[in-house]
């Protein structure tokens, strides 16, 4: 009997095709990431960059974990853009971009690109919630099927596929950023 | 003067009663014309046959090309390959749409007015993704033979601008299974499909086993040809329609499969009442299942990345549910998740097959999904949805990785079996691979010689998951090249010698392998025969003296030479054995008149300066689809006649010329050269 290869089972898991999303891990989102903010968002404006419509958010800061700009205090409120929307008569819509709530407590993993438009990196892989809940510490998780997906008794549907404590989220950055992660 | 979509909606609501259909196969981009049902009426979007010159669409590449081309590749090969990639759909015979090259665009610009698709290298693609595509449409409706749509104006596809740092990838190589692949789904995107389950090139890459020899399933098929049905096509397949329920309420967005043990899968999902309708279904017998989607994984914005359909007020309809227990039609209203006792529907050409209704149970969450199968081909290169050669004495073992499959620590799921659908193979010897590796394998025995993709089914103890084509049966190991021998013919014809093994025997008593295909940069080559040697003669798509191609040999049972070569080897025109670099003279072109004006059907002269121009294979573009190419007659190597009508007053400076490989691009400076020669 032929054997198994793990390695190349590896290597396949890396590099199958099939469609435009690969996925990223926590460490390379930490990594790839130009900026790591957690705040809250609200709508901005709708502008075209090149031939593509992108609906603007701003991010108002609580506490910036990763920035190009060492320092970088939390005041100013951090723009970035999330392709699709409707723009002169035109409607773009794109599948998989980031579905976002005004007003949700986000931990965003943005990534600017070499024009400076900032994206959510992994068009929603990088859009994480903080839950709070009453005398817990917040968790943070990834959303998924956040618009329409209802239960048998009509609440939301969330599957989360990253969750984990706020603070444990902020010590795993720290300490890739630092080059110490165990992942 | 156009009406604002929703007064044309109210002014067109009886027609589309009257005249459309309520449902397909697959899943389209939806729009319903109700926010409170009924919501049998699906609108689609798509490219409006009417707006376009013989039911073609043409597409245009960025003239920039990608600004980083991964190690030894080229501009031209990536041409190349898109060009495979859009006949890959045009190919499909029972669909009437056609995809055809436009030339290179400016970058920066619109490539026209009139509908068309764009292909863009852009740096604005951040880690995490390998392409994606935007449909643009207006929220006008169209009216068209088969009803009310929503008129796609414009597809854009988005490829790394940098193809040496694609996320996961590194390198992504022009000729690999991959980019090819991505080109393949992308275009359907930018036709009108959606991601589907059944493993066809339109699923996600969880659960995709299109291949680069065989892209398109089933599914993917019977999609396109249901947006664009070929004159005649309809009367040739049949229907299934009905519903999926939990105690009373329809389900919205389940999705429906049909597939037996000899028949790919064909899918499609349910309307916001729960109601469905498969068309497209080639006749014959099938088992029917109904499935939940999947919840979103990592970092889906919605299961399975599904643009949901929205209502008539714009506002999307998700599921409204959260998981329910898969079950095969049964005939009545139990169902089952025991195939064996499942109901064979029939489906009869020109037939609806109605009333095959589901009724399922809630579940707290699917047990199993989003699995994706893997072997390895006799040089242990790692293949999906694997190929496993009948007659082979051992059991092959295939590999799984999926949502539920192992507990903590790498223990199998308690109750977890899996099993073939069908009797063409068995499936025995579960086991997990060793912690954290996440991944499960069987040893697959084929037992029938029934070639064809085949199903796997993995049942829980209380739960069903149905993959399809998650192998496939096939009577030969993968092609291989192990010789690649520029030649010239009796005549002098430039001619390549492959050797190699694994070619498919010829038809018919023939000597012409008609199910092997040889591919120089995703263009193919004309097999003409073989030697007495066993080399397969071919000759090779034009290209410039110099040019260097891959040279990869794809079978139609699926599979590739780039399964036991994954880099392939190279020809290159014009040079020997050692393939040294040939000093060519840069062709260029003159061309009459200069300008076309709108409206002016109009013949263009094209006289080239070491050209090569061959009847049926050059092709003229624009760069716009303002400009329509009716017909080129090649007069000469160095001279073309080509009829246009120009919509719009355009210089004809923007003229590019394609002759198999070979680009000339007036713009561009004539040629466009190979940046960095293999």
């Amino acid at each position: 009997m032929r054997r198994l290869f793990i390695t190349g089972l590896l290597v396949a898991l890396g590099t199958l095709p099939g469609s435009t999303l690969r996925q990223l891990s926590l460490d390379d989102m930490i990594r790839q990431s130009t900026m790591i903010v957690h705040g809250t968002v609200q709508p901005a404006n709708i502008m075209y960059h090149g031939s593509m419509i992108f609906s603007h958010y701003t991010v108002q800061p609580t506490e910036i974990y990763k920035s190009p700009v060492a320092g970088q205090s939390a005041s100013s409120p951090i723009d970035f853009g999330v392709p699709g929307g409707s723009l002169n008569g035109a409607i773009q819509r794109v599948a998989g971009a980031p579905i976002l709530t005004v007003g949700q407590d986000y931990v965003l993993f943005l990534w600017t690109s070499k024009s400076g438009l900032t994206q959510v990196i992994g068009l929603s892989q990088g859009l994480l919630s903080v839950i709070t809940t009453s005398g817990a510490a917040p968790i943070v998780v990834r959303p998924a099927a956040a618009a329409g997906a209802l239960n048998a008794t009509g609440l939301p549907v969330t599957t989360n596929d990253i969750s984990m404590s706020l603070s444990a989220l902020k010590t795993e950055i720290s300490n890739v950023l630092s080059g110490q992660s165990t992942q | 003067m156009k009406r604002p979509w929703l007064v044309r909606l109210a002014v067109l609501v009886f027609a589309i009663l009257v005249l459309s259909t309520n449902g397909w196969g697959y899943y389209f981009y939806v729009l319903y014309n109700t926010s409170t049902g009924p919501f049998n009426q699906p609108i689609v979007e798509k490219f409006e046959l009417s707006s376009l010159v013989n039911n073609t669409v043409p597409f245009f590449i960025s003239d920039t090309g990608p600004a980083v081309l991964a190690p030894g590749d080229s501009f031209q090969a990536i041409i190349g390959e898109i060009r495979a990639a859009a006949a890959v759909w045009s190919n499909v015979s029972t669909s009437q749409l056609n995809l055809g090259y436009g030339g290179l665009f400016t970058a920066g610009t619109a490539s026209g007015s009139s509908p068309g698709i764009e292909i863009e290298f852009s740096d604005e693609i951040p880690p995490g993704l390998v392409a994606y595509t935007v449909h643009e449409v207006t929220g006008n409706l169209g009216y068209g033979p088969d009803g009310l749509i929503v008129p796609i104006i414009r597809s854009r596809i988005y490829l790394p601008n940098d193809l040496t740092q694609v996320s996961s990838y590194g390198d992504f190589l022009s000729y690999s299974e991959p980019f090819f692949v991505t080109l393949v789904h992308e275009f359907g995107h930018s036709l009108g499909l959606q991601h589907t389950l059944t493993s066809g090139v339109m699923s996600t890459i969880y659960t995709s086993a299109a291949s680069k020899a065989t892209p398109l399933g089933a599914d993917d098929i019977a999609g396109v040809s249901v947006l664009y049905p070929a004159d005649g096509y309809l009367p040739t397949v049949g229907s299934i329609s009905g519903r999926v329920t939990r105690d009373p309420t329809g389900l919205s967005l389940a999705s429906v499969v049909a597939l037996s043990a000899t028949n790919p899968a064909i899918s499609t999902l349910t309307n916001p009442d729960g109601s469905y309708r498969m068309d497209g279904v080639p006749p014959g017998l099938y088992y029917v299942y109904a499935h939940p989607l999947p919840p979103a994984e990592y970092g889906e914005s919605t299961p399975n990345n599904i643009i949901y359909p929205t209502d008539v007020n714009g506002n999307p309809i998700g599921l409204n549910y959260s998981a329910f227990a898969t079950q095969f039609f049964t005939g009545n209203y139990g169902g089952t998740r025991d195939v064996t006792v499942a109901y064979a529907t029939p489906v009869l050409v020109g037939q609806l097959t109605s009333g095959v209704d589901f009724h399922v149970s809630q579940r707290a969450s699917q047990a199993v999904y989003g699995v994706r199968t893997y072997g390895f081909s006799p040089t242990n290169v790692p293949v999906a949805s694997p190929p496993i050669v009948a007659g082979f004495p051992t059991p092959s073992p295939v590999a799984a990785t999926g949502e539920g499959l192992l507990n903590a620590n790498n223990v199998i799921t308690p109750g977890l079996s899996i099993s073939v659908l069908g009797a063409a193979a068995t499936a025995s010897n579960l086991r997990a691979y060793p912690p954290p590796t996440p991944y499960i394998a069987v040893d697959v025995q084929v037992n029938i010689s029934a070639e064809g993709p085949k199903h796997l089914l993995f049942a829980t103890l209380d739960d069903l998951y149905v993959l399809p084509a998650a192998f496939s049966i096939v009577a030969y190991a993968p092609p291989s090249i192990t010789a690649v021998t520029p030649s010239l013919d009796a005549n002098g014809n430039r001619i390549v010698l492959i050797a190699g093994t694994g070619f498919f025997p010829g038809a018919n008593g023939t000597n012409v392998p008609v199910n092997t295909t040889v591919l120089f940069d995703g263009q193919p080559g004309v097999i003409q025969g073989t030697t007495k040697a066993g080399q397969l003669i071919v000759t090779p798509p034009p290209a410039q003296l110099g040019y260097t191609a891959t040279v990869v040999a794809l079978n139609s049972d699926g599979q590739s030479s780039l399964f036991l070569q994954p880099t392939p080897p190279t020809f290159t025109y014009g040079g020997g054995a050692t393939a040294t670099p040939v000093a060519v003279a840069a062709p260029s072109l003159t061309i009459t008149p200069k300008l076309l004006v709108a409206g002016n059907a109009t013949t263009v002269d094209v006289v080239g300066a070491n050209t090569n121009f061959v009847a049926g294979q050059t092709v003229v573009g624009f760069g716009t689809s303002d400009v329509v190419v009716n017909q080129v007659t090649v007069l000469s190597p160095n001279h073309l006649s080509v009829q246009v009508t120009p919509n719009v007053t355009v210089a004809t400076s923007g003229i590019n010329v394609t002759t198999g490989l070979g680009v000339i691009s007036q713009a561009l400076g004539n040629q466009i050269t190979t940046a960095n020669p293999k």
